[in-house]
């Protein structure tokens, strides 16, 4: 059996004590066949000879996809599909790609999940994707998620109203207000800047709506591309105010490009007993991607509850490198994670003056020289 | 108690203020103010207190020093060599120089001093108590201790100078204590990150319903190294800009982020790097990196790392990395030569870019990102090629141009920020 139908295996059915074997295996996979992260492992003195535990396996930075060529010996490079991470002020060369030679495991893992924290009742909704679809932004891991989504539990009315230029959120609303009337329950997907315009929308046109019992939302990518970021509590309470959508079913993703496999928020729709404050939520790992909070100096795994480095061992990236450290700092309780935020990257430091002048004093030292 | 309980101490103590406790010590401070006092008595007090604080064995230094080490886990060699230079400008002759032309006034200026490097707003405090100034200082919770301690050396000097400055502590999140400040003073200078300052900002405008606002961003500070002829004595140079970056851990203004290094090929500027990174791990013996970092910058010096390093594996050969402290181990320095690229912030910690340019005119186009937003310069220099890079870095608006190795150490009329302050000083109510 090849290593991807046995990560396939597992993503279909997971057995938690067989973890750590597999993801050995992948490692070996990787190493043999993925040359910059065998260069890698090797500047840091790592080898399938001595690598025998997860824990021993390297975590390589998501840095890796920007700055280097992540190909897989065993694929040419038209294989499968190529993703590129969101562009900021670098333009187009400089943004990451991550070749995903197996799609297959990609949305085995991405739906499996799906059905995990989002569609647990088993539902198949109208859907509204606030993010464009696979076809109008190929390269966007997000736009593929979102398709396989609608394909996945979509059901009725679909309507995709975002291309690259932004989100139509006037077109939104309507749709919505259509699916209301028809008092159809319906699953809106997009960034959280999308839902920060449908919010902005409902509010600039006094017509907030109430969408049918079991409408339910999932929004992505937090803060970026937002002048004024909206919270993650932020944002459920506005669902529930402009949309009508029950707290514990505006769920929120964290996932990126460099990753095949996503976490979501754990509400007492899809995990009872989870904390129901966004605030205080959780996000949950899938069973094939480990999470661990590293120390970023020693690199070794933080204490339980102790806030580190991001990363992951993610067995459905198997195809390029599974163990990734990201730049995002966190708190991993087993399969469970905390996300904190982003870390800065060298930033300034105060040694900024300002000169506050208080006018009055001004106004009174001008007015006496004109005098 | 040690320097961490010193510092907690601070902030209870801090804690409990309320903005009649603020108000109270201004109307004492201006009470002092009330009694003229010659320019020439005010210079001998500082010069007093500055020459006792100048001494290693100071105790009053000697234990400022001890609990900010603790508190902050940097070595206390480092930091003795950081205040070192930091008052080395302040010498009596200085001094007296400066207070023969400052103009005087009576007025009560506020400044919040900065958390990020210890001793920093020195210049200021001394320029302002020399133009006849009264001061609050709103010292940072992450350091309350040094000017506490300095403003009691100058009681000991001189009281009725003494009497003219109160140093005072309480947390960001008391906005009532902020809110007396703005009351309290006819003006206000604030260090800071730019959240603070803004934060500050809102604050005090809270009180004062109008006000004009003269403020910029954070600043940075590089090398230049122009001309061939660095080679020889390279190690001393590159020893002297070693120095400027470990002092205060980079973590002020005056600290420098990049080496712009003139030079036709790649081997010269590697070479380079490469007695910068031996260099830094001279000065580490002597001067040893922080025992520790917070996560924040631990993860920055981290992501520092592993970009030169995946462009390094990606194949960029223009990239090296020089890292200080194995895989695994505490950072103690890190060089990125990265051939071609712009000016770059660093997260700090020992950490710096070094990168070649060709010309006066690349030099230029390389920082030009950061124009307006520079504090300081090295310049090393042959001569003949002194003007053309002096004056680049002069119109990108470097307050302060020296020599490798002096960084840390700007003259008392230093304008910092561009001047806003010492204009401000020199404009007579």
């Amino acid at each position: 059996m090849s290593i991807y139908e046995q990560v396939l295996g597992f993503i279909e059915a997971p057995e938690a004590e067989s973890f750590e074997s597999l993801a050995l295996d992948v490692f070996r996979f990787q190493f043999a066949n993925v040359a910059v992260y065998r260069a890698y492992c090797q500047s840091r003195g790592a080898s399938p000879e001595n690598v025998r535990t997860l824990a021993a396996i390297p975590y390589a930075s998501t840095l890796a996809f920007k700055y280097a060529e992540v190909a897989n010996a065993t694929h040419d490079a038209a294989a499968g599909l190529t993703f590129l991470t969101s562009g900021t002020t670098k333009g187009f060369a400089e943004r990451g790609r991550h070749r995903v030679p197996k799609p297959g495991i990609y949305r085995a893992a991405a739906i499996a999940h799906l059905r995990r924290m989002l569609f647990p009742d088993g539902a198949r909704l109208a859907m509204l994707a606030m993010h464009p679809t696979a076809e109008r932004m190929p390269e966007s891991s997000l736009s593929r998620m979102i398709s396989w989504c609608i394909e996945e539990f979509g059901v009725g009315a679909v309507a995709c109203v975002a291309t690259r230029q932004g989100v139509d959120a006037a077109g939104a609303a309507a749709f919505l207000a259509e699916t209301a009337a028809r008092r159809e329950p319906v699953c809106v997907l997009g960034t959280t800047a999308s839902f920060a315009a449908l919010f902005e929308h409902l509010r600039a046109s006094g017509s907030p709506m109430r969408l049918a019992a079991g409408s339910r939302i999932m929004d992505t990518g937090g803060a970026k591309g937002q002048a004024a970021p909206l919270s993650a509590a932020a944002v459920v309470h506005a669902a529930g105010a402009l949309l009508g959508v029950a707290p514990a079913l505006a769920i929120n993703e964290y996932g990126m490009t460099e990753l095949c496999s996503q976490l979501y928020d754990a509400t007492p729709f899809n995990c009872p007993g989870a904390a129901g404050t966004p605030g205080a939520r959780m996000k949950l790992a899938p069973p094939w991607l480990k999470p661990v909070a590293l120390d970023p100096v020693t690199m070794r795994p933080m204490a339980a509850g102790a806030v580190g480095m991001l990363a992951f061992f993610d067995l459905a990236n198997a195809g390029s490198i599974s163990a990734l450290m990201t730049e995002d700092f966190g708190v991993v309780r087993g399969d469970a994670v905390a996300i904190l935020g982003r870390a800065a990257a060298g930033e300034a430091r105060g040694c900024a003056l300002a000169i506050d002048e208080f006018a009055e004093r001004e106004l009174a030292r001008v007015t006496a020289n004109r005098q | 108690m040690n320097g961490a309980e010193e510092t907690a101490s601070a902030a209870r103590r801090g804690a409990t203020l309320d903005g009649r406790d603020i108000e109270a010590r201004a109307a004492e401070v201006r009470g002092a103010l009330r009694s003229p006092l010659a320019p020439a008595r005010i210079a001998s007090a500082l010069a007093a207190a500055l020459d006792a604080w100048r001494e290693r064995d100071f105790a009053p230094r000697r234990r400022a020093i001890a609990a900010i080490a603790q508190a902050r886990g940097w070595s206390e060699a480092l930091l003795d060599e950081s205040f070192d230079a930091l008052l080395a400008p302040f010498d009596a002759e200085s001094i007296r120089d400066f207070a023969r032309t400052a103009p005087a006034a009576n007025e009560l200026v506020g400044v919040v001093m900065p958390g990020n490097v210890p001793g920093a707003g020195m210049h200021e405090v001394v320029a302002a108590l020399l133009c006849g100034r009264g001061l609050i200082l709103k010292t940072a919770s992450a350091e309350p201790l040094a000017f506490a301690a300095f403003a009691e050396t100058l009681r000991e000097a001189d009281a009725a100078v003494g009497e003219r400055i109160a140093v005072m502590n309480w947390s960001r999140e008391n906005h009532a204590a902020s809110a007396a400040l703005g009351r309290a003073c006819d003006w206000i200078a604030a260090f800071g990150d730019d959240f603070t300052l803004a934060d500050l900002s809102r604050i005090i405008s809270a009180v004062k319903t109008s006000r004009t606002l003269a403020g910029f961003g954070a600043r940075y500070s590089g090398v230049v190294v122009a001309g061939p002829d660095w080679t020889t004595g390279g190690d001393e140079l590159a020893g002297a800009i070693a120095r400027d970056v470990v002092l205060f851990e980079q973590q002020g203004c005056l600290s420098p982020h990049q080496v712009m290094i003139e030079a036709n090929d790649a081997a010269a500027a590697r070479d380079f790097a490469r007695r910068l990174a031996a260099a830094l791990e001279r000065q580490a013996a002597r001067t040893p990196p922080p025992s520790r970092l917070d996560l924040e910058a631990a993860a920055a010096v981290r992501r520092m790392r592993e970009s030169a390093r995946w462009r390094m594996l990606g194949g960029d050969a223009g990239v090296e990395l020089f890292e200080g402290g194995g895989w695994g181990e505490p950072h103690r320095w890190t060089v990125v030569l990265d051939d071609r690229a712009e000016f770059t912030p660093s997260p700090g910690f020992r950490a710096l870019t070094v990168a070649r340019y060709a010309n006066d005119n690349e030099l230029h186009d390389r920082l030009s990102r950061f124009s307006g937003r520079f504090e300081a310069f090295a310049l090393a220099a042959p001569p003949a090629r002194w003007n053309g890079p002096h004056y680049i870095l002069k119109r990108l608006g470097a307050t302060y141009i020296c020599k490798p190795g002096a960084m840390q150490s700007p003259p008392l009329d230093w304008r910092h920020g561009g001047g806003v302050f010492l204009e401000r000083l020199r404009t007579s109510p």
